[in-house]
């Protein structure tokens, strides 16, 4: 009844969690290939530079329309977040190894940064009394509503934040090891052959959609709480 | 013994019935949002970039109550608060 379904590992330090191992393993990654891609920048780009030099050029794009020209500071830690989080959810579907993000812990952590993060520079650009302003709303009648409204919405967007990248690395990692083990003992032949690779390229679309879904809704977090598109509303009225 | 397995019974269909409903509903949001959406960028197919992302960011908050159920499911089946309650 307890325990779910225990893959085995490649690689399994005694004493130490095999999901911090997991997100060691994945940073180690991440910090290497970025290494080896800074070593030798060149003008004309060679494979490794071509491929980081997409994802940042569309990435950057995509903070931009959604957070306007002032969230361009914000790009380094979006980006970090979301190839970390690529990089680990990918690593739910490589046999021998675990998703860090199929933890909670994992999750709820990164979800935290993310809160602490659209609070902190909440209160940095629009100063305290703008902050509580952007909780009540104009109206003084109706401020104990409203801030309680708030309060709560504001309390929900780490949990769901959380919930969700646990939830889907989980849902699909769970799928994948039920088709692997239960189905070659009910169907013989094409169906084990057939439908694992799906599964896995189903599951490494996932990967990428829930990367990219965090970094979104940490950057749209971040701009409301920081009242960029107040400003940029305006500005894009095209 | 009986009562084990009829909580077993029971765990189980507590667990993958209310999923069913949820994805019925959470399909039939996804659709019309896509739908929507698709229609929008046919028109006007210079602001598919934004109508994309938004498509992708709604489409994505629907799939998080599904998400809810499912974690509930996974809750009921691997790590059941009730059963060590009852059971010891």
């Amino acid at each position: 009844m307890h325990g779910g379904i225990e893959t085995p590992v490649l690689i399994n330090i005694p004493g130490i969690p095999t999901v911090i191992v997991m997100t060691w393993l994945a940073m180690l990654l991440l910090i290497a290939l970025s290494l080896a891609t800074l070593r030798r920048l060149s003008i004309v780009p060679g494979p490794l530079q071509n491929v980081f030099e997409f994802i940042i050029e569309s990435f950057t794009h995509l903070i931009e329309t959604i957070m306007g020209p002032a969230g361009t500071g914000f790009i380094p830690f979006l980006g970090t977040l979301f190839l970390l989080i690529l990089v680990s959810n990918i690593m739910g579907v490589i046999p021998g190894f675990r998703a860090p993000t199929s933890s909670l812990n994992t999750t709820v952590a990164l979800a935290l940064i993310v809160f602490f993060t659209s609070h902190y520079y909440g209160v940095k650009n629009r100063g305290f009394k703008g902050y509580i302003r952007h909780y009540t709303g104009d109206s003084i009648f109706l401020a104990p509503l409203m801030f309680f409204t708030h309060f709560v919405g504001e309390l929900a967007r780490p949990f769901s934040l959380a919930i969700r990248l646990f939830a889907n690395i989980v849902g699909d990692d769970l799928s994948l090891a039920v088709i692997l083990t239960i189905l070659p003992l009910i169907a013989k032949l094409v169906l084990p052959l057939l439908l694992p690779p799906l599964m896995i390229l189903i599951g490494t679309l996932i990967a990428f959609i829930q990367a990219l879904v965090f970094a979104v809704l940490a950057a749209v977090y971040i701009a409301d709480l920081a009242g960029f598109n107040d400003a940029h509303e305006g500005a894009s009225g095209h | 013994m009986e009562g084990k397995v009829l909580f077993g019974v029971f765990t189980m269909l507590a667990a993958s019935f209310p999923l069913s409903l949820a994805a019925i509903g959470a399909a039939i949001g996804q659709g019309n949002v896509i739908a929507k959406g698709l229609e929008g960028m046919a028109r006007n197919p210079e602001a598919s970039g934004d109508i994309r992302t938004n498509m992708i960011l709604g489409v994505v908050l629907i799939e998080a109550l599904v998400l809810y159920v499912l974690l509930i499911s996974l809750l009921l089946l691997f790590a059941n608060p009730v059963y060590t309650r009852i059971f010891g």
